[in-house]
This record gives structure tokens, C-alpha cells and sequence, in this order.
């Protein structure tokens, strides 16, 4: 298995090989790709042996494990729901989702409510464009095939072998910091009115008095693992709060403390991992903008960088990694 | 994994938060507090969201992690 970014040449002659390959890079590059056992998303920021870098003329490559089982499907919408109960026992199953279109709300809206929930590994990304192209360019996805397709989601599954089992795992630096706790009325991507300390309050005018550095999600503890929701925009003029995934009604975030040193930070919590090896990797676009990824490593992890995570749900400003186990 | 070992009561308790356990199993930490959230909004049932933690056991009974967490709930 290998992850790397690699020429369209390169991706070519892997398609036509029949490896099964996870794929991110521009839309230009993607959509002159031969049919096959892929599915990719748009994006032109990658994690790399060499560091963080914005490429636009290569294509990132995750190399799935040969000579088993492969399936790749689209599902629209309306389909979403079915994801997870029609992944079957022993898969893994990868999910990519176009930014800011009707699958991605769908999915981070009512995935936990999907039907089979958690019970089967789901993992993937949310893919985006270049930052300079942000509402000039839509974001797309690829199912086994060169058309670009920015409505649907993208979806691999990989039939493990019997005495192996899948894993996924997080890496979110960040924790609930030391102040007011912070609870919605409402699910959703914007927020006016919230309860700062059980008392009402205006979610924009709060953030505005408290200074609040916005790079910083809010922050919630779903037992033990601390789920972000980052910061989008704050429109004080009409009064609201923007995010790049939902708020969860009666759930009780904060606002992150500060990190001190991203890379240094995370290399630490890497030492924490064990010797499985990784498959599959992916970081967010924030944490490459605010922790300054561009030329440097994060301990040899690499893989796309994303406009949202998913591990079984969406998540934000999160590593989301893959490991296989043998079943004991 | 001798899932029927756990009384309901206990396993409600679990879901609940009642009985705070840490787990280390992302999948369940997640599952746990999506289903604790459902409940308290009153889209399921309390048994609704023991056969779906005891789903879960069932399917991910060979990996460590799972076992690790579904231990600490049988010392409970």
C-alpha cells in the first residue's frame, strides 16, 4: 500500500492496473482519469512525506489493499440514508461528499440517525477547491469514472478479509477550554439565539465581547472523544453564527482552549499510537491554514486535506485515520 | 462477549450517563452519545438504544478496543 502524490500518468497506469485507489486532486486532473475501482474528490491541498503543500498538477493517491473485494456507488440525497445499512459485514466503507451541496448537509445534519449507525466503518472526506476559488468553483466527486459529479457522494466499500477488522481512529488536538459552557436550541450549520451558562444570549454579540479567537471550534465531549464544530463566519450585522458542521441541540460545548504548537503537539499524540499501520488518512483545510501545515511534516502522516472529515459522522478541524486489525 | 451477561438496567444506565465509563473505542464513544442525545429528545426508547449498543458489540466483537470498553461495563 503506498500513499503519495503522484503524476496523471502515474494514476493512469494504477487505474488500468485494477488497484483500488482512493484519489484527491483538482477537478482538471480527475476528470481525464480511466474508469475503474476509484473514487476521488477535488482538492488541491495534501499532507506529504515532505510536509503540508498546495499542488495543482499531481494527484494524491491512497493505494487500498490488493486482491479484495471492491464496490463503488454513488448515492444521491435521497439515498444517503441507506449508507450504512447496506454496508455489510466485514467492509469498510469510503464516503466522499462535495462541499456546501444537498449530500453534505444531509450527512452532517442526520447521519447519526442513519439506519445501522456506527455499526459498520465509515470514513472519508468532505472535498473542497482552492481557496482562491471559493464560490467560483464547485466542489466534486468521482465514482469509478471521469465525471465530475457535485450533488452526489462518492462510495467506496472494501470487503476485508475474515480475520481482519477495521478501526478508525481521531486526532483532535483540541479541548474544551476553562470557559462559559454553551448549549443550542436548534440542530444546524447557524445559530442566533444560544444559552451561555443556561442564561440567552446572542451567539454573535457573545463571541464579539469575549474577543473570541474564531480559529478555535467549539468543542464537545461525546464520552471521551472531544467532537469539534469550527467556526465559519460571524455576521454581527444580521446577528448570527455561521459553522462548517451542526450544532447538536442540548449538547454542551465550549470554546477550545489555544494550542500551542500544532506539528509538535501532534507528533506527541502520534507516539501515543500503536504499531498498527495506517491505510488511510485525511486533516482538515483549518487545521493546515491556522497551525501553518504548508512545508512541514506531521510525523509522516499523510494524506488529503479536507473540507470536513467524516469518522462515522462529520467532524471538524480533526485527523481521521484508518488502521487494520487482525480480529483476536 | 457474553452480551446478555449486563442487565438492561445497567446498560440503560451506560447509555444514560448514569454510569459514566471511559471508553476508548471511538465508534462506541460516538454511537453512546448520539444515542444518549436521541433519547433525550424523544426519538427512541431507551431499548431501542440497548439493542443498538448491543448491535455494536456483536459486530466489532474481535477488535481489542471493543472488548476493552464492553469489560469495564460487565464490572460495573
Amino acid at each position: 500500500m503506498s500513499k503519495a502524490l503522484i503524476d496523471i500518468n502515474e494514476a493512469t497506469r494504477r487505474i488500468n492496473a485494477g488497484q483500488a485507489l482512493l484519489l484527491a486532486g483538482e477537478e482538471k486532473l480527475l476528470s481525464r482519469l480511466p474508469a475503474g475501482k476509484w473514487i476521488g474528490g477535488t482538492i488541491p491541498y495534501f499532507m506529504t512525506e515532505n510536509g503540508g503543500c498546495f499542488c495543482q498538477d499531481k494527484i494524491f493517491v491512497t493505494e487500498l489493499p490488493a486482491g479484495l473485494g471492491i464496490s463503488t456507488r454513488t448515492y444521491s440525497r435521497s439515498e444517503l440514508p441507506a449508507v450504512y445499512e447496506e454496508t455489510r459485514e466485514g467492509e469498510v466503507a469510503f464516503i466522499i461528499l462535495p462541499a456546501d451541496s444537498a449530500v453534505h448537509t444531509e450527512f452532517a445534519l442526520n447521519a447519526p440517525r442513519y439506519q445501522d449507525f456506527a455499526q459498520q466503518p465509515l470514513l472519508g472526506w468532505i472535498a473542497g477547491v482552492s481557496l482562491s476559488e471559493l464560490g467560483k468553483t464547485l466542489p466534486k466527486v468521482f465514482c469509478g469514472g471521469p465525471l465530475p459529479l457535485a450533488n452526489d457522494a462518492a462510495v467506496l466499500r472494501l470487503q476485508l478479509p475474515p480475520n481482519q477488522i477495521a478501526q478508525l481512529h481521531i486526532i483532535n488536538l483540541f479541548e474544551p477550554g476553562p470557559g462559559e459552557a454553551i448549549s443550542f436550541n436548534h440542530d444546524g450549520f447557524s445559530a442566533t439565539t444560544v444559552m451561555i451558562n443556561g442564561q440567552e444570549q446572542n451567539f454573535a454579540e457573545y463571541l464579539t465581547q469575549k474577543g473570541a479567537d474564531t480559529r478555535l471550534p467549539l468543542v464537545a465531549n461525546y464520552c471521551g472523544a472531544m467532537v469539534n464544530v469550527s467556526i465559519k463566519a460571524v455576521d454581527l450585522q444580521n446577528r448570527r453564527v455561521e459553522f462548517y458542521a451542526p450544532v447538536v441541540a442540548g449538547v454542551e460545548y465550549r470554546l477550545a482552549g489555544p494550542i500551542g504548537n500544532y506539528v509538535n503537539e501532534f507528533e506527541a499524540r502520534l507516539k501515543e499510537l500503536g504499531p498498527n499501520q495506517i491505510v488511510f488518512s485525511c486533516n482538515c483545510i483549518l487545521n493546515y491554514l491556522y497551525s501553518q501545515l504548508e512545508g512541514r511534516r506531521t510525523g509522516g502522516v499523510t494524506g488529503p486535506i479536507t473540507f470536513g472529515e467524516i469518522a462515522y459522522q462529520l467532524l471538524n478541524q480533526t485527523l481521521v485515520y484508518l488502521t487494520v486489525e487482525k480480529t483476536s | 462477549m457474553n452480551l446478555n451477561g449486563i442487565s438492561d438496567p445497567t446498560w440503560v444506565a451506560v447509555i444514560s450517563g448514569a454510569s459514566p465509563v471511559k471508553f476508548e473505542f471511538l465508534g462506541l464513544q460516538l454511537l453512546i452519545s448520539n444515542l444518549r442525545q436521541r433519547i433525550r429528545a424523544g426519538e427512541i426508547t431507551p431499548a431501542i438504544a440497548v439493542n443498538d449498543v448491543k448491535l455494536f458489540f456483536t459486530k466489532y466483537s474481535g477488535l481489542t478496543a471493543a472488548q476493552n470498553d464492553f469489560n469495564k461495563i460487565a464490572k460495573l
